[in-house]
């Protein structure tokens, strides 16, 4: 479903990705651990299409992102660290807003359907999203990813700041959608959110895919070691 | 998509509570400049008619007078109100408004607004002109200055833009939302002003006007679509709120304040003014002593003397079958007229180089453009004045005529004689005349728009790059 090949992102002078490969199948939920700058988010930012790689392709279904990118934004949804709202619009309007930008136009019922699903409470539906918790804000995140029917989700620290009530719920709903088929690609500080939800751990640094694990494979403990092994090393 | 678009930024905009104390502001604003231009114009429309009047009807009926003596007697020739002067006063505040007509001497514009003023009416006089040429645009920076940045600083552009939706609709979506909210602003404007002008001038005083304040319209349309093109472009290639703030305040601040100012000051360096005591100095050598090789004031009238007297052929002055005085009233009347015609039209002609220089510096401010546009539509520039002042004096020297005909024949002149003199009406030249004065800047508008249109596509394709 998501494919990278040989994906390589340059800012000037300094290499940012170097030369990535990965294949995320339908359904297949893929962690990226890695330091700040290992290369994660900008991965997910070609494969969104935001920036362009240097060389390397980045394919979505099979199309490549770069001459595509209007139907390859139209499989996707994007969850980052903050889900960044309209402030002086409700949490409906918000979904209703950005489902359809996707081409969606629901109605208020199959919109409640949505929150529900990202565990969203009825109450704050006709709330202004400037008084919404980063949690709240999240839930919306996913409600917007449900209504626009992604095949696959792109997720930048999602957990990042999220109580752990909060953390699971929301780990709840991704293992939902990928029981769906979803494929999710998502960059993560958390090992042990990793451990739990990725079928598949990628250890960055540097920009480069340093390490591949199956999470069945690996303890939390062995993970930690292997994380912290591998950053150090290439220090 | 684009209606999607359009209904979240207008939904946003309107609960934005600086926008809506924006538009409360706007709207007092909006309520004072409208009635002041009404009440300005409307009771100074009265004051110059009855003014008009009154004097007309004190000179003919001065009485039994020499005709001479009768005519130094004199009336005012004033300027009635600019037929749009509720829209925009334009320059009627400092040009004055009335010409004293009496035998011998070109008058001087009297009775300036500006003369009788507080101290702060320097700082303008807020009607709808005023509002549409500054406060408009500050309005349109402040709402349009962060329509795009907010998104970068927000975060919501990379939500927005991972969805199907295009740069194209996401644009004119932006654009759009804008532009209804400075329309309804300007069609507030426009139709509170002709609501007002109907009131004012009735329907049928209506029907004249109408095609002017419609091109008027038409180009405060333009102007309100330049300047919001403009700052939805800046917000878009500034992507931070604060700075397409600072870009754009700047730019209205330089182009209402700094420019204008600096084109005024520039102009008089360029193209220096005649002052008064030269002007009166050179008219008054060019009267005794002529303006070529006709010869002193003694010489010409020598040889009038000796035109005359050949003319009903006779060899004394007091042998001819009229009084003589009248003619050498009309003859110097006619000669010192050539020479302050001479002069005027110097003072005119530095005057339209000073603003034609000025107008040059609009290509740095399209508030001065605007300015300038407006003026010459409302008939309140200095074209206008300068019309009237013509035919005040043409009305003098006709009054002159009819004056020294009479005195010819009659030492005495009663009421009977005075009503014949005919009573002074103005009427500003049409919209073709204003059409043509308005040419310069509308072009300049025009440029205005189509860089902004430029510019606008250059943020445009940053933000599909």
């Amino acid at each position: 479903m998501l494919q990278a090949e040989q994906l390589t992102k340059r800012f000037g002078a300094h290499l940012a990705l170097d030369h990535l490969d990965l294949d995320i199948r339908s359904g297949e939920v893929y962690c990226l651990l890695g330091s700040n700058g290992a290369g994660k988010s900008t991965t997910i930012n070609i494969f969104l299409g935001f920036l362009p790689a240097t060389s390397g392709r980045a394919l979505i279904d099979g199309l490549e992102v770069s001459v595509n990118n209007h139907a390859t934004r139209n499989m996707v949804a994007y969850i980052p660290e903050v889900v960044n709202l309209y402030p002086t619009l409700t949490g409906l309007e918000n979904l209703a807003f950005f489902s359809g930008l996707s081409g969606y136009a629901y109605s208020r019922a199959e919109l409640r359907s949505f929150t529900q699903t990202a565990g969203l409470q009825d109450a704050a539906l006709d709330q202004r999203v400037g008084g919404y918790s980063k949690g709240m804000r999240q839930k919306v995140g996913i409600a917007i990813a449900l209504a626009k029917q992604a095949k696959a989700l792109f997720l930048d620290e999602p957990t990042s700041g999220l109580d752990p009530h909060a953390s699971n719920e929301f780990a709840q709903v991704i293992t939902r959608l990928s029981s769906q088929g979803v494929s999710t690609l998502m960059a993560t500080h958390d090992l042990l959110m990793a451990k739990n939800l990725g079928h598949r751990i990628g250890i960055m640094h540097q920009g480069r895919l340093q390490q591949e694990l199956h999470s069945e494979a690996v303890s939390y403990a062995e993970l930690t070691d292997c994380y912290l092994t591998t950053v150090n090393q290439s220090v | 998509m684009i209606q999607l678009l359009l209904k979240k930024e207008l939904t946003e905009l309107l609960r934005t509570t600086k926008v809506t104390w924006l538009l409360v502001g706007l709207a007092a604003l909006l309520g004072l400049a409208l009635y002041n231009g009404y009440a300005y114009s409307t009771t100074r429309s009265q004051f110059l008619r009855e003014s008009q009047h009154i004097t007309y009807q004190q000179f003919i009926s001065q009485g039994d007078k020499n005709p001479h003596l009768g005519a130094h007697f004199g009336f005012y020739a004033y300027k009635p109100t600019a037929d749009l002067a509720l829209v925009d006063n334009g320059l009627e505040d400092y040009t004055g408004n009335s010409f004293y007509l009496e035998p011998h001497q070109r008058g001087v514009v009297k009775f300036r607004e500006v003369s009788d003023a507080t101290g702060l009416r320097s700082f303008g006089f807020l009607n709808a002109g005023y509002f549409a040429q500054f406060i408009l645009p500050l309005f349109i920076f402040l709402l349009t200055h962060n329509v795009f940045a907010k998104e970068w600083e927000n975060g919501t552009i990379k939500m927005v833009l991972s969805t199907r939706v295009q740069a194209r609709q996401l644009f004119t979506g932006k654009l759009l939302a804008c532009g209804l909210v400075v329309g309804a602003v300007v069609a507030t404007l426009a139709l509170g002003a002709l609501g007002l002008l109907l009131v004012q001038r009735g329907a049928a005083g209506l029907g004249p006007v109408l095609l002017t304040y419609g091109c008027y319209v038409v180009g405060l349309t333009m102007y309100a679509v330049l300047l919001t093109v403009l700052g939805v472009a800046v917000s878009l290639l500034a992507r931070s709120s604060a700075l397409a703030l600072v870009v754009l305040a700047g730019f209205w601040l330089v182009g209402v304040f700094l420019v204008p100012r600096l084109a005024g000051e520039l102009s008089r360096q360029v193209y220096p003014s005649i002052t008064a005591v030269e002007f009166d100095d050179q008219t008054f050598r060019e009267k005794e002593y002529g303006m070529g090789n006709e010869g002193t004031k003694d010489h010409r009238r020598a040889l009038l003397e000796q035109r005359t007297l050949a003319k009903y052929h006779v060899k004394r002055l007091e042998d001819l079958p009229v009084f003589y005085i009248p003619i050498t009233i009309e003859y110097f009347e006619e000669t010192d007229g050539l020479v302050m015609d001479r002069a005027y039209a110097a003072v005119e002609r530095n005057e339209a180089r000073q603003n034609a220089f000025v107008l040059t510096s609009a290509v740095l401010s399209p508030f001065l453009a605007f300015r300038d546009f407006s003026l010459h539509l409302t008939a309140t520039d200095i074209n206008t004045h300068n019309d009237f002042a013509q035919q005040a004096e043409a009305h003098r020297r006709r009054v002159g005529r009819v004056v020294d005909a009479f005195y010819q024949k009659h030492t005495v002149a009663s009421n009977d004689f005075w009503k014949t003199v005919p009573q002074f009406a103005y009427s500003a030249p049409g919209l073709g005349w204003r059409l043509h004065n308005a040419v310069a800047p509308l072009v300049i508008l025009l440029v205005w728009l189509v860089a902004a249109g430029g510019m606008a596509v250059w943020a445009y394709r940053r933000l599909t790059a």
